[in-house]
């Protein structure tokens, strides 16, 4: 019955796996017991999950400053996108979202590439200046082309390789990561609602295959954090 | 009584054990015996509330005992439990 443990969650076997082992060894394997294991990490990978999405809901909270002031600005401007929606012309929600969504991901990619490098207050000042070009930039290059967003699978695998152990960065890679699960909604959702199935799919699978790659990088960077109270939660 | 992590807390308020220890003391209170995933579901969630604390591994198994926080839930929940049974069995004998 050991083999079983392969199926709860990396932090939980890390945590429980020795003992837990012990424990199997000594019981006798029985249809019953293996549904029981079997049930276990699945609850067990349920809860990684919940705590995993609350403590990104932490993180969104506690971004810094400019950039928390810019999501509130990007919630305005798509509250007011969606509201004007029904009395343009061309209502092309599909691409202002974009726009929004994009924006917030290449601002965390740049705060992730160049933090280490150039310091906090120089940081700033870079975001200052690459938000309205960048926005111009993209926001022309979106009208054009659609929503594929190849600039910003650029910023995201510029992205350091190395990660920098610290907390600010695990914040960036969750808000990262969840920017990437939101474009994947927007995309599947836009998608189905303009009747192309196909495109829905494979662009919202390329977000969420993004999605899972931080998502790696972020575990990878936070098993170089030293422990703290807390680390061992399942949260991983 | 079904809740395992009330059952572990019962199983270990006289003294630390490991796992296989606790789930041969709850087969012997209850008749019945958790299964190992829920035991360690137990286990892993009443760590996390503070109510248990594991102690120094012995040959793989890791002994668990009642922090003072898990000993005040304990004794409350008896006594809830003992007022909900004096209760029942009083509306009974009436009935």
């Amino acid at each position: 019955m050991r083999f079983l443990i392969r199926f709860y969650p990396r932090a939980w076997r890390e945590r429980y796996g020795p003992e837990f082992e012990e424990l199997l060894r000594h019981e006798p394997p029985s249809a019953r017991a293996i549904l029981d294991v079997l049930t276990s990490a699945l609850v067990a990978h349920v809860q990684v999950f919940v705590s995993d999405a609350a403590s990104t809901i932490q993180a969104l909270g506690r971004v810094r400053p400019e950039l928390r002031a810019l999501n509130w600005f990007s919630a305005a401007v798509a509250l007011g996108t969606a509201l004007s929606g029904g009395y343009r012309s061309h209502w092309t929600l599909e691409h202002d979202a974009n726009v929004v969504a994009t924006l917030a991901i290449l601002i965390l990619a740049l705060l992730s590439h160049l933090g280490g490098a150039i310091g906090k207050s120089a940081r700033d000042a870079m975001i200052i200046i690459a938000v309205p070009v960048v926005a111009l930039h993209l926001n022309f290059w979106v009208s054009y082309n659609g929503a594929a967003n190849p600039v910003v699978f650029a910023f995201l695998v510029a992205m350091p390789a190395t990660p920098w152990p610290d907390a600010e960065h695990l914040r960036s890679l969750r808000v990262s990561e969840a920017l990437c699960y939101l474009q994947a909604l927007i995309m599947v959702g836009t998608g189905a609602v303009r009747g192309r199935p196909i495109a829905a799919i494979f662009l919202g699978g390329i977000w969420l295959a993004l999605a899972v790659h931080q998502r790696r990088r972020r575990l990878r960077a936070a098993a170089l954090l030293p422990l703290t109270p807390g680390s061992l939660s399942l949260g991983g | 009584v079904s809740d395992p992590g009330l059952l572990i807390l019962v199983a270990i308020a006289d003294e630390p054990k490991h796992g296989y220890a606790m789930l041969n003391e709850i087969e012997s209170i209850t008749g019945a015996r958790p299964g190992p995933g829920t035991l360690y579901g137990a286990i892993a969630r009443l760590e996390n509330l503070g109510w248990i604390e594991p102690l120094e591994s012995e040959d793989r198994r890791t002994p668990y005992r009642l922090t003072p926080a898990g000993r005040k839930h304990l004794a409350s929940s008896l006594r809830a439990m003992e007022r909900l049974a004096r209760v029942g069995t009083r509306k009974l004998a009436t009935s």
